[in-house]
């Protein structure tokens, strides 16, 4: 019966294009929704930039760690209390957190991370070093509530 | 909850510039599979190399190759459930036609071709699957420029020398015939293989196309249009002729059977191939222009067309001394050019100064007798003015009326021409020779090569006459 | 119901009639349909469906496309086993099964992602001594040779060895991600970052012209090789280790390529494949045959002739979608790949947590660059590597590994969506 041969033949052929058009169905589909949530992504985006201009101190934290200027006879900080929210950098670059601008100090010059539960200061190999609580900083340090910061003129004191 | 503080911002940065990278890699690599799917497609399907072509065309009838008349040169036959190739004019068409052999692969027009052949170049593959509905039981007929009749005449008149002839229509650029020897029989491939693959003589090169020979004396053709185009001579300047041209301190041009001609102008000179005239000729076009006019007439490319031919080798112009540069100028030293390329120089003084590009494929046909394909005929380059061409044309005229080609005249039909005695580091001189006749409207253009064969004069000239005689009819 | 279970349903759903498709188009041609064929798509298609109720219940919110666009993939997979090597579609089922199983499992792991950061060493160590042990003890099967043979159980622990291995540079970076970014000493003009910080990355670069030498794998050691850098790109954002990496890699792949002839042979089969087709080139040379006899639309499924390429059915398995679904085929499987890591890269710049950024992009940059190194061998676009097209090619710890980072990606949606 070639007749019926042919209806067959048909449908397996029909079947190799439907393959393709549901492929392309599913990508479109995603693709819609993929779209579509990219345009609320937006949108939830420039209100993010809202918030954070309210100020950082919305953190969550019970009690966000900080440095406080203790002393600063030059004058060089424009600031007297720094908070440290996740890190914290030190030096003559502007790109810093905390700018001193004065020679002694280098364009990297210090760095403050948080590790888990601990606050990390590490000297990123400044050329005069920093000097923790009265001793010369080697490397790295955990800090505790209370240690005492020297860098050139400028001290802080670390608090939590 | 939210921390937006400096460094997260900073990261979603750089994760933002990591995320375009990544989608730009893969928008690359998917335009990359857009281009071997879409662009490269068809030269990887019908690829000589790629068996898909080979898996269906024992399942389907290979189309015929035909003459332009319709006579069958190449057929498939069903035996034991599958085709295979028969050719029925044996050896006389295996270059042009080539082969197809499950075992050795496919040359020639089986081989360009394989994709119309096998019929699966057809206006149904691109739509997918559906195609296996229309599969039809036959491949397509590819019909041919070249004449059965023709190509059997210049195929016996090479007789037993290694040698090959090119007979082409000058107005349109067909090939008419097209004839290497030694051949070989593309029927009975699969035992003979061994020895015709190993033979010195080597029977599968298409000499017509591929081989590689000096000129000789037949590029002087060439020489004396860039000597009217340049002003170096007209019609009626006097060369004298002393029997020897002394180039430097330590070089010498001499005539062959160092006679004296005396003096003559350009019409003379080339009726009795004057090599003092066109060496000197080389010397005054000097480097620059000698390279300019090779180029101008095409030597320095290849010709995209359905026939495979070799690469023509010139000279490095540049660094050539004046001994080398005469030498040029009368068709030796490192210059190597294929019998098409002869073929297509005589064609251009035939047709006004315009050289045709060459064809070997009339039209493609479905079974049903559907024209598929359909080539026209195209200029290639315009290497003379046609004045000058026809100028160059007349001065062979006197090459057959008067001069060396004398053997090429026919009794009613004024032929055109030129002989030449290549010399070469393989014994004897190759005996060539060119022409077109009739040499008021020229109908038929032709070149013959017989390898070490001796003068053009007296063994290539009388076979043209031959094959002008068959094709003229 | 809610939108995000609406939607992975419904996409689900044709995900499953995509399988059932290609299962009728390819028994009906070649006269292999069965009822227990039919079966087995049934039970993959409830099996799935149950996994997105049950995830559902407790990750509402997780990204609805993920799941999704894998079970495409596989089901792209499966059709094309099917018609390449029948005997092997069960197995490649059970493996899809193994899969959504590792994938829920690795979804519950995950479900508070910050917390593994913890185990970071934990995960970096067994990456390498499952790199190492490969690397030494590797077997070769079907041209590969990071095979592992336990008994009875044989796998590929590479697979895995990159998803810890991400873990653990994801976790390592985010914390040192400020030493890394000014850390640094100069050198001339360029800046560099200290010795001291980079030390685990020149481990990573050792291992991987390990990997290169001994293993003969140059798209592996890539992979990794791009991952690693691509990470500390992101969490420093300073060019100069991508500059540095880059240097470092072609030195040493250059040396490898002087001095190691099958380094060189590799390379010279992929600058001049036509010098050699019928020999050493033969794979990538049949392998652009049959891209290039599919061209548009394909043969059609079973119209091709795919099995002429060695291992189509695992490297190579790329081409036979070329060949019989044509680039239609081709850049569906594209595209679905692009929109996964689109995904990864979306989930990441969500996230609110260095680590979890940082884990989410280094899953995405996996993704790309695993299928653009194979996608990009199998077309001549790069030298010709062993590595697997996740998801769609035969094998378990492929399979099994793709949907572990699906599950990690799906649980990092979930933590970072706001409600």
């Amino acid at each position: 019966m070639p007749g019926k041969l042919q209806v067959f033949n048909m449908v397996v052929i029909a079947l190799q294009y439907s393959l393709v058009v549901l492929l392309y169905y599913f990508l479109y589909r995603v693709v819609k929704l993929a779209a579509r949530d990219l345009a609320s992504l937006a949108i939830a985006d420039l209100t993010e930039g809202v918030v954070w201009n309210k100020g950082e101190n919305a953190a969550g934290f019970s009690s966000p760690a900080r440095l406080v200027v203790i002393d600063d006879r030059q004058e060089l900080l424009p600031q007297t209390l720094y908070t440290i929210v996740d890190s914290l950098t030190i030096g003559r670059s502007q790109h810093n957190n905390v700018v001193i601008d004065n020679s002694f100090v280098s364009h990297e010059h210090a760095c403050i991370s948080r590790l888990k539960h601990n606050y990390m200061l590490a000297d990123l190999n400044s050329t005069n070093g920093i000097i923790v609580n009265g001793q010369q900083l080697e490397g790295e340090t955990a800090l505790v509530d209370g240690d005492i910061i020297q860098i050139g003129a400028v001290t802080l004191k670390f608090e939590r | 909850m939210n921390i937006h503080d400096i460094p997260h911002k900073a990261i979603r940065r750089s994760i933002h510039k990591a995320a375009l990278f990544s989608i730009a890699l893969l928008v690359l690599l998917l335009s990359y599979v857009v281009y071997i799917q879409v662009i490269e497609s068809n030269t990887l399907a019908f690829h000589p190399l790629n068996r898909r072509t080979a898996e269906t065309s024992r399942k389907v009838e290979r189309g015929q190759i035909t003459d332009i008349h319709g006579k069958v040169l190449a057929l498939s036959k069903l035996s034991q459930q599958e085709y295979q190739r028969e050719y029925p004019y044996d050896a006389v068409f295996s270059h042009v036609v080539g082969y197809d052999s499950p075992k050795y692969g496919k040359t020639g027009i089986e081989g360009i071709y394989d994709g119309y052949l096998s019929g699966q170049i057809n206006p149904e593959k691109r739509l997918g699957a559906i195609s296996q509905l229309f599969a039809n039981g036959a491949g397509n007929t590819v019909v041919l420029t070249v004449d059965a009749q023709l190509q059997q005449v210049a195929y016996q008149a090479l007789g037993n020398h290694r040698g090959a002839i090119v007979v082409m229509s000058p107005k349109t650029g067909a090939i008419l015939a097209m004839v290497s020897r030694p051949s070989f029989d593309p029927n009975t491939l699969d035992t003979t293989w061994n020895s015709i693959s190993q033979a010195a003589s080597s029977p599968l090169l298409n000499r017509a196309a591929q081989g590689l020979y000096p000129p000789g004396s037949i590029i002087k053709v060439m020489i004396a249009e860039a000597a009217l185009a340049e002003q170096l001579a007209d019609k009626n300047h006097q060369f004298t002729c002393s029997g020897s041209l002394k180039i430097g301190s330590d070089y010498t041009l001499t005539e062959s059977n160092n006679i004296a001609h005396g003096k003559l102008n350009l019409r003379e000179a080339l009726a009795v191939s004057c090599n003092v005239t066109f060496g000197q000729l080389a010397l005054d076009l000097g480097r620059t222009r000698m390279a300019k006019y090779f180029e101008r007439y095409g030597f320095t490319q290849l010709i995209s067309s359905d026939i495979q031919e070799s690469a023509n080798q010139l000279p490095d112009f540049a660094k050539l001394n004046d001994g080398d540069l005469a030498q040029t100028g009368i068709g030796q030293g490192s210059l190597l050019v294929t019998p098409l390329r002869m073929a297509m120089l005589a064609s251009t003084f035939a047709n006004k100064g315009i050289m045709m590009k060459p064809y070997l494929v009339q039209k493609i046909m479905t079974p049903d007798g559907t024209i598929l394909n359909q080539t026209s005929p195209v200029a290639w380059l315009s290497p003379a003015d046609s004045k000058l061409a026809s100028q160059v044309a007349d001065m062979m005229v006197s090459v057959v009326k008067e001069g060396t080609g004398s053997a090429a005249a026919l009794r009613d039909i004024q032929v055109a021409g030129k002989t030449g005695t290549a010399e070469n580091p393989h014994g004897a001189s190759h005996s060539w020779f060119i022409g077109f006749a009739p040499a008021d409207n020229p109908q038929v253009a032709v070149a013959v090569i017989v390898e070490n064969a001796g003068s053009g004069g007296t063994v290539a000239a009388p076979l043209a006459r031959q094959i002008l005689l068959q094709a003229l009819r | 119901m809610k939108y995000e279970k609406r939607t992975e349903l419904s996409l689900l759903l044709i995900a499953g009639l995509v399988l059932l498709n290609g299962y009728l188009a390819v028994t009906l041609a070649n006269h292999q349909f069965s009822y227990q064929g039919l079966s087995i798509i049934s039970a993959l298609f409830v099996f799935w469906t149950l996994i997105s109720l049950t995830i559902r219940r407790y990750f509402s919110s997780a990204d609805p496309l993920l799941l999704p666009l894998a079970v495409f993939l596989a089901s792209i997979g499966l059709t094309l086993i099917l018609r390449l090597r029948p005997d092997l579609f069960i197995p490649q089922a059970m493996w899809l099964s193994a899969g959504l199983i590792a994938f829920i499992i690795t979804v519950i792991i995950f479900r508070q992602p910050e917390g593994i950061s913890q185990y970071k060493y934990l995960c970096g160590i067994t990456g390498i001594i499952l790199l190492v042990f490969t690397i030494a003890f590797g077997v070769d099967i079907g041209g590969n040779k990071n095979w592992i043979i336990l008994g009875p159980v044989r796998f590929q622990p590479a697979e895995f060895a990159k998803l810890l291995i991400i873990i653990f540079l994801a976790a390592y970076l985010s914390e040192r991600r400020q030493l890394l970014t000014y850390a640094t000493r100069h050198y001339g003009p360029l800046t560099l970052p200290h010795p001291r910080f980079i030390a685990p990355l020149m481990v990573l670069w050792a291992l991987t012209m390990a990997m290169l030498i001994v293993q003969r794998d140059l798209g592996s050691a890539l992979l990794y090789f791009g991952t690693t850098v691509t990470m500390a790109y992101m969490a420093s954002g300073r060019w100069s280790y991508v500059a540095l990496a880059l240097c470092m890699f072609f030195t040493g792949s250059a040396i490898c390529y002087l001095i190691f002839p099958h380094v060189q042979v590799r390379i010279d089969i992929w600058l001049n494949p036509w010098a050699d087709p019928t020999g050493r080139s033969y794979q990538i040379v049949q392998s652009l045959f049959a891209l290039g006899s599919g061209g548009l639309l394909g043969s059609g499924l079973t119209f091709g002739y795919p099995s002429i390429i060695p291992e189509v059915h695992t490297d190579f398995i790329f081409a036979a979608i070329g060949e019989e679904l044509g680039l239609a085929g081709t850049a569906a499987v594209i595209i679905a790949y692009i929109l996964i890591v689109y995904r990864a890269f979306r989930a990441a710049l969500a996230s609110q947590i260095p680590f979890t950024m940082l884990l989410a992009g280094g899953l995405g940059v996996l993704t790309a660059l695993q299928v653009f190194i194979i996608i990009g061998g199998v077309t001549k676009f790069l030298p010709l590597t062993g590595i697997t097209l996740p998801l769609i090619s035969y094998g378990g710890s492929s399979m099994v590994a793709s949907f572990i980072l699906l599950g990690m990606l799906f649980a990092i949606s979930e933590a970072t969506a706001t409600p």
